[in-house]
């Protein structure tokens, strides 16, 4: 059972082992924000571990005002924008941009043809999103994050937190209608 | 099921398990099931399986550093502080040996600063090639 008060308190006596079993028990938690957020493959691993170190040398000042989770998930999202901000060459991402508009450049969902498939389908769809669409979605369904811990980590208000939450899967549920209508054909 | 809003029917998936087949009356229900069934699933692919090993070693080389340059500063204070202990205490005995190392004191400072100097990039190379992939 993970402990956090515990193992926050040996990691800040220089417990190394202590902070080598943070790191696991929270990776995954960090990949999925870093993976979702950032686009360039090549640069989620590095990132990855800048938003460790960061932990790291932030943890005397944390707290315990919030969950662990909730504090490492927020370094986690403005490190990943501060990341899209540097290399950002055009601004294609914009919180005012039309999420109803948007156009998805995919490829055709007519091969698509069992769950896994359009787990894989899904994933595409919503690394095309906009940034804060992408972070409620991955922050909801797979850090399983609640709207008042989402709208701790993003600082937008939790009803902003839920408007974009059900716009972006009603995008994506209007893209899989389509999907499930041709296949009907 | 009765007809849903979208509204209604996102937030009945959030709270409820996943729809069975014969509770998927329509294109809207059936998509929106396998949408949240989707959204839930973990995308492929992940960190390297060291990925929290090399963390720690890399959390644990930059405090090294830290605590090196700490102590090398301190070597260097005291170095100095010694020096010009001596210095003086020559002074005191015999103002020629005072002159000859006030004249040669750029060559005095030069030699301290390039050990200095050698030893960080020494320790520089020796990190580098530590974490190389």
């Amino acid at each position: 059972m993970f402990n956090e008060r515990e193992v926050v308190s040996r990691i800040l006596k220089g417990d190394m082992p202590a902070f080598t079993l943070l790191v696991k028990q929270y990776e995954r938690l960090v990949f999925h924000v870093i993976n979702r957020l950032v686009k360039d493959d090549d640069d989620v691993a590095d990132i990855c571990q800048e938003v460790f170190i960061k932990v790291h040398k932030s943890l005397e000042r944390f707290q315990f005002e919030s969950k662990l989770s909730t504090w490492i998930a927020r370094i986690a999202y403005l490190t990943a924008i501060t990341h899209l901000r540097k290399h950002q060459r055009q601004r294609t991402d914009s919180m005012n941009e039309d999420i109803e508009n948007i156009h998805f450049t995919t490829e055709d969902p007519e091969t698509l043809l069992n769950k896994k498939q359009t787990a894989a389908y899904v994933d595409q769809l919503i690394k095309q999103l906009p940034e804060q669409y992408r972070t409620v979605v991955t922050l909801y369904h797979l850090n399983e994050f609640s709207y008042p811990e989402i709208a701790a980590i993003t600082k937008m208000p939790e009803g902003t937190v839920k408007s974009y939450l059900f716009r972006a899967r009603n995008v994506l549920k209007s893209k899989l209608e389509v999907y499930f209508k041709n296949e009907a054909l | 099921m009765k007809k849903m809003t979208d509204e209604e029917l996102q937030q009945w998936l959030e709270n409820n398990p996943p729809l069975t087949q014969s509770e998927l009356t329509d294109e809207e229900t059936r998509a929106y099931s396998a949408l949240f069934e989707a959204l839930n699933e973990e995308p492929d692919g992940g960190l390297p399986f060291d990925f929290a090993a090399n963390v720690t070693r890399h959390v644990q080389a930059e405090a090294k550093r830290g605590s090196e340059l700490k102590r090398y500063l301190m070597n260097a204070f005291w170095f100095l502080l010694a020096s010009s202990a001596a210095v003086a205490l020559i002074g005191l005995r015999s103002h020629d040996s005072t002159n000859l190392l006030l004249q040669n004191k750029w060559i005095i400072g030069f030699c301290i600063i390039g050990f200095c100097v050698i030893q960080g990039l020494d320790e520089k190379l020796t990190l580098s090639r530590l974490f190389k992939k």
